[in-house]
């Protein structure tokens, strides 16, 4: 008989000492997210990745805009459908330059046709296209921190 | 043992809460409402919650902008008509469809200070303690156009009140006073140039309206025009506007502004038009000489009813009771006159422009035919000296000395004989002009009249003791050692040490009238003893200073002294006093 | 399969071995091995007096101390990683170290929380080094062999006081500037008080170059100090024999054996107290033989005690920094002073007490609170021994009546020190005169 009591509250300390230890165990994970976030930053003291291009700058149909601070070309395919390129070389980070050809990297000599696609150097990938969206306000939001495959057009109007 | 099991889950599930709550907490943010609002109501379906970051480049790095986070459809003209904080913002420059203002790039803080960093609405717009610069409102944020614009003069679209508030400036007159670098140089009163940068909206309203409510000794009068909501605010506008720090210098600035033509005209005939033009603060034939005059001076219009402000003395008798010299002196400084004017000095004018007002102020007169002693006070005396005859009329706060207080029974008894020549000659060295170019003696002993009918009220009668200034060689009142004492001429030094003992209280060290216990005194207040003009008037002679120190001077703060100072001691003072006011003297 | 099973045992085992030396069943062996072998629990002996957890003993006091200390650092280390010690201002005119406030307020998760966590832990600290410090002296815990603890104990709060203060002038806002600027003043009364004054501040003002030197004293010097001195501390308590404790008498009870459960001892050391042996170090020790009944294994009581002091300090803290946000006002400005300018509450008293005479404020006061405290056990063993009043030293019990002077004299001391800091915070408005809380917001001394 008072064996069984013994064993009955072992039994329960067992279960309040496992919800307690868990419910710590629970928190722990909880603060360990908490503290990743608290470290993952949410907004951008730099050039911002996204930006916006109000309607009426964009490009005639066949012409080009580039944006110097942003490193991106926004190109006007047609009287709808934009496209942004990246002006970042794929191979070590450079900025390209827009030239006759296509664009030329300044720094180990990468050179892409007017596509992005490499056609000589050490460049192992083709320049990332990027993804272009309508937002309200009558302008279109670029965000440089995607990377598409090539001749992504993007039907804006 | 179980117990304690049990206290621990019971607290590590407390702390399990709690930890949640405040996860919870950290995420319930303000922003991630409106955003979520904004959309449904766009009806777009496809958005991502974030904080709207905008980095506002400038020569001295970024500006962080977190504003739009929550005013999120700020530049999207689909959210016209929304609720705030989600409506767009109204356009900036009348008359354009399309602002040109990007607030994508500049954002909001530029123009409408608060706290861009901050994403609660009390912290983001700078409603806690000492924060510096707190949202400008509306219209407010007018002030900032010139952080980007150069907009000394002229004119820019958009910055109406700012614009108004700067001709405010220079109509009230603000600048005889105050230094705004590049408008006005003057060390009267605190410089503004960088009033927008040290103070915020709030406390430039205030200061404008109740000129004490920051700084207890101002000497700021209250000008009766800002009772105007409206023009306070511009006027406000314009101060918070006046910032050293700009974002662009004058070269850099997105759009300048239009010069006026006639940016450095001045009067260059003096003319009756030109002086009233100066007199009333209105730019006369595109001239920047300013003046303002109206609103400090009065003067009486052809009914008899005084325009302007209650600030200096009524200028209706001016010219022909002090003459065209001494005014025009006075304007050009006048604490040669008065020691403890507060008027600005107006040193800039060229001898055209101080011509020009000294003919205006020729014209204006008002002549009363009366006889009557109380009609000729109304006209004549009421302004300073009050309807009561209690030295407080509508002028006599910024006054220096108080104009006198006639209603004290015992003064008026004991100064009687003094009263007609103070009336015909002025008082040197206060606001009391000369009247014996305007008044006839029959007007003046109507006058006295008066004054002796309101003043005797009083039942007791009263006479003053007569004492007579003792010459060296004569025996001192007081014995010394129970010895008759020869008294000898003053000596200033000895003076000095008695003043230092039993003046300086109410007097000051300076003996310029403003000691510690001057701020107590209510009407008069302490003379100021520097006053050159004042003491050097042939009628204070060293006998009516001995009179003064020995019985007192009845009806004001003067106190008796014959118990406390001998007469080689007040002779002294006097002494003392007059090295300090002879002429040539500092 | 059997044999797979038996090789996966066997596998599991050779972990769990490398990991933990011991099992966790209910013998006096496996007790202490639980405690001896882990560096966490090693700090604590393997027994310990029954008395010694029990809540009027101690109450947790020093456990929560050193807990908010545990929780400062770890608080402190998150927030050094937004925090730049800086007063350049930026381009909205705001300095640098005061837009990272704004932005541990505003866009960094959970940055809001685990200020306030630091701030209100910081306050909690100093509030409970000073009640520990009372419970020691009115339980007479500082005597017994225990003066030299009670000495370091005084350093550490000092330092406590002294950190709280050098983290104060770190947000650069109006409350942090012109709280040091008024407590470096009255550092001006105390004798070398300039000297001191410039070494800290690095400058004849509170600027740019005091917040780099508080700056690196908060981060870095002082808690390095700390966490030595509180190192000593500890090793000292249980050199000088544990916890302060009164002589056992017989009529005290027994432990019942359910506290902490039945002891196999299955150990060779059929002593009762193998603990002793464990013991190589020289120095005082239990006593031993008479009330051997009275220990008991520190594990698991002591530990799961100790485990609720600490969810309770977090739970509680964790509350109150989700409830009431920390101080922040407008950006340091040296030309524009708050009126009026309070000091940290903590040296509201002294700004109180300098209100009314310089010497006394800035001298005395603060000599008796830091010196005289500091080696009050001596001036009682000096006088003791000098006017031959050997008494029964009562180490351990609360209010012993032989001592009812000097805990007198140390609570007037606490009740004279609280009332001028009320006085200072609540009582003081413009120009430090005397006005009610409830007619203006106190500003400042938080």
């Amino acid at each position: 008989m008072e064996k069984r009591e013994k064993k009955g509250t072992s039994r329960r300390e067992l279960i309040l000492l496992g919800s307690a230890f868990g419910l710590m165990g629970l928190a722990a994970a909880g603060t360990g997210g908490a503290l990743f976030k608290y470290m993952f930053p949410v907004v951008s003291y730099g050039t911002p990745k996204k930006f916006l291009v109000p309607m009426e700058d964009l490009p005639d149909i066949g012409d080009e805009l580039i944006f110097e601070d942003q490193k991106v070309i926004l190109r006007r395919q047609s009287e709808t459908e934009v496209a942004a390129i990246s002006l970042v070389c794929t191979h070590l980070g450079c900025t390209v330059n827009r030239v006759e050809t296509g664009f030329q990297c300044p720094c180990h000599g990468s050179q892409y046709d007017s596509d992005g696609i490499v056609v000589g150097g050490p460049a192992p990938r083709t320049l990332p296209w990027l993804e272009v969206k309508r937002v309200p306000g009558n302008q279109i939001e670029i965000d440089s921190g995607t990377s598409l495959p090539e001749n992504s057009f993007f039907a804006v109007v | 043992m179980i117990k304690d099991y049990g206290i621990m889950l019971l607290l590590a599930f407390a702390g399990f809460a709690v930890l949640g709550l405040s996860l919870f907490k950290s995420m319930d943010q303000d922003f991630v409402k409106y955003q979520k609002q904004y959309y449904a109501q766009l009806g777009a379906g496809d958005f991502s919650v974030e904080i709207r970051q905008v980095n506002v480049k400038t020569p001295n790095g970024n500006m962080i902008d977190r504003c739009q986070s929550c005013h999120v459809g700020a530049s999207n003209p689909d959210a016209v008509g929304f609720e705030e904080p989600l409506a767009a913002h109204p356009v900036i420059v009348p008359g354009m469809e399309k602002d040109l203002h990007n607030f994508a790039e500049i954002g909001c803080m530029v123009c409408h200070d608060g706290n861009g960093r901050a994403l609660k609405k009390a912290d983001a717009h700078g409603e806690f303690h000492d924060w510096p610069a707190p949202l400008l409102v509306g219209k407010q944020a007018q002030a900032n156009c010139n952080r980007c614009h150069a907009m000394e003069g002229g004119s820019l679209a958009g910055a109406e009140e700012y614009e108004k508030g700067r001709d405010l400036f220079l109509e009230k007159a603000c600048w005889g006073c105050h230094t705004i670098a590049g408008i006005s140089t003057s060390s009267q009163a605190p410089e503004l140039t960088d009033a927008g940068g040290k103070f915020n909206f709030e406390y430039l309203v205030e200061s404008i309206v109740e000129p004490a409510a920051n700084q207890a000794n101002t000497k700021m009068p209250k000008f009766d025009w800002i009772h105007d909501e409206a023009t306070v605010e511009a006027l406000a506008i314009y101060l918070k506007g006046q910032q050293k720090e700009r974002l662009r210098s004058e070269e850099s600035a997105p759009i300048g502004y239009v010069k006026p033509v006639s940016d450095v005209a001045r009067i260059e005939s003096p003319s009756v038009e030109a002086g009233r033009a100066l007199f009333a603060g209105v730019a006369y034939e595109g001239s920047i000489a300013r003046g303002g005059c109206i609103n400090c001076h009065a003067f009486k219009n052809g009914e008899g009813d005084s325009v302007g402000g209650n600030v200096g003395p009524e200028l209706t008798y001016t010219i022909r009771a002090r003459g065209r010299q001494y005014v025009r002196d006075h304007i050009v400084n006048s604490r040669v006159h008065v020691a403890d004017s507060i008027m600005p000095t107006f040193k800039d004018y060229n001898a055209a422009e101080l011509d020009s007002l000294i003919m205006f102020l020729s014209t204006l007169g008002f002549e009363r035919q009366a006889s009557a002693g109380q009609q000729l006070f109304e006209n004549y005396c009421v302004s300073c000296h009050g309807e009561k005859l209690d030295g407080r009329g509508p002028v006599s706060a910024m006054l220096d000395p108080l104009p006198r207080d006639l209603t004290r029974h015992q003064f008026v008894a004991s100064y009687e004989e003094r009263f007609k020549t103070s009336i015909k000659d002025g008082v040197k060295g206060t606001a009391m002009p000369p009247w014996k170019d305007i008044l006839t003696d029959d007007q003046i002993d109507a006058l006295l009249g008066y004054i002796e009918s309101k003043s005797a009220d009083a039942s007791d009668q009263f006479v003053r003791m007569q004492v007579t200034l003792p010459k060296p060689g004569d025996v001192d009142r007081f014995k010394s050692r129970g010895k008759d004492v020869v008294v000898e001429a003053g000596d200033p030094a000895r003076g000095y040490d008695v003043f230092q003992r039993h003046c300086t209280s109410c007097h000051g060290k300076l003996a310029n009238g403003k000691g510690p216990n001057a701020y107590f005194l209510v009407h008069p207040l302490p003379r100021n003893l520097l006053n050159k003009e004042f003491m050097n008037q042939p009628y204070v002679t060293d006998q009516r200073l001995y009179e003064s120190i020995l019985l007192g001077v009845a009806g004001t703060g003067m106190p008796h002294h014959d118990d406390r100072l001998s007469d080689q001691s007040i002779l002294d003072i006097i002494a003392f006093i007059r090295a300090n006011t002879t002429e040539g003297t500092e | 399969m059997n044999e797979l099973i038996q090789t996966a045992r066997e596998f599991g085992n050779k972990i769990y071995y490398s990991i933990f030396r011991h099992r966790f069943d209910n013998t006096g062996l496996t007790k202490s091995k639980i405690m001896f072998s882990n560096v966490l629990l090693h700090i604590q002996p393997v027994k310990i007096h029954k008395r010694s957890v029990k809540f009027k003993t101690t109450m947790g006091l020093g456990l929560i101390t050193f807990y908010l200390f545990l929780i400062l650092a770890t608080t402190g280390i998150l927030l050094m990683f937004h925090y730049v010690p800086s007063t350049a201002l930026n381009a909205d005119g705001l300095p640098d170290a005061y837009s990272r406030m704004l932005n541990l307020r505003s866009n960094v998760f959970w940055g809001g929380f685990v200020r306030n966590m630091h701030r209100w832990a910081a306050h909690g600290m100093v509030a409970f080094v000073a009640l520990h410090m009372l419970r020691v002296y009115l339980a007479g815990a500082h005597r017994g062999g225990r003066e030299f603890n009670w000495v370091i104990g005084c350093i550490l709060g000092l330092l406590t006081v002294f950190l709280s203060y050098t983290g104060y002038l770190l947000p650069w806002d109006q409350l942090a500037l012109w709280g040091v600027q008024v407590g470096t003043e009255i550092a001006k009364y105390a004798p070398g008080g300039e000297l001191i004054r410039g070494i800290l501040l690095g400058d004849t003002e509170v600027g740019s170059e005091a917040l780099i030197r508080f700056y690196v004293l908060h981060v870095a010097v002082l808690p390095a100090v700390m966490g030595f001195l509180i190192a000593v501390h500890f090793f000292r308590i249980r050199k000088d024999g544990g916890l302060a404790r009164p002589a056992d008498t017989s009529k005290e009870k027994q432990i019942p054996d359910e506290e902490f459960g039945p002891v196999k001892n299955n150990s060779v050391f059929k002593s009762a107290r193998s603990y002793k042996l464990v013991e190589i170090v020289k120095g005082k020790e239990p006593k031993v033989n008479e009330e051997v009944s009275q220990m008991m294994f520190a594990w698991p009581k002591l530990i799961i005690r100790e485990l609720i002091v600490l969810l309770g300090v977090v739970a509680v803290l964790s509350l109150i920094s989700v409830y009431f946000d920390a101080p922040l006002e407008g950006p340091a400005n040296p030309n524009h002073p708050p009126n009026p300018a309070k000091a940290p509450w903590y040296f509201l008293g002294l700004q109180e007490l300098t209100s009314y005479d310089g010497f006394i404020g800035g001298i005395v006061i603060p000599g008796i609170l830091a010196g005289g405290v500091m080696v009050l056990p001596y001036l009682e063993i000096f006088l003791e021994t000098f006017t031959r009043t050997y008494r029964k030293n009562l180490p351990g019990v609360w209010f012993a009546r032989e001592r009812n002077l000097e805990n007198a004299l140390f609570i007037g001391m606490y009740v004279f020190m609280l009332i001028l800091i009320i006085i200072g915070v609540y009582f003081r408005g413009e120009n430090w005169t005397i006005v009610y809380p409830w007619e203006h917001a106190a500003g400042g001394g938080h």
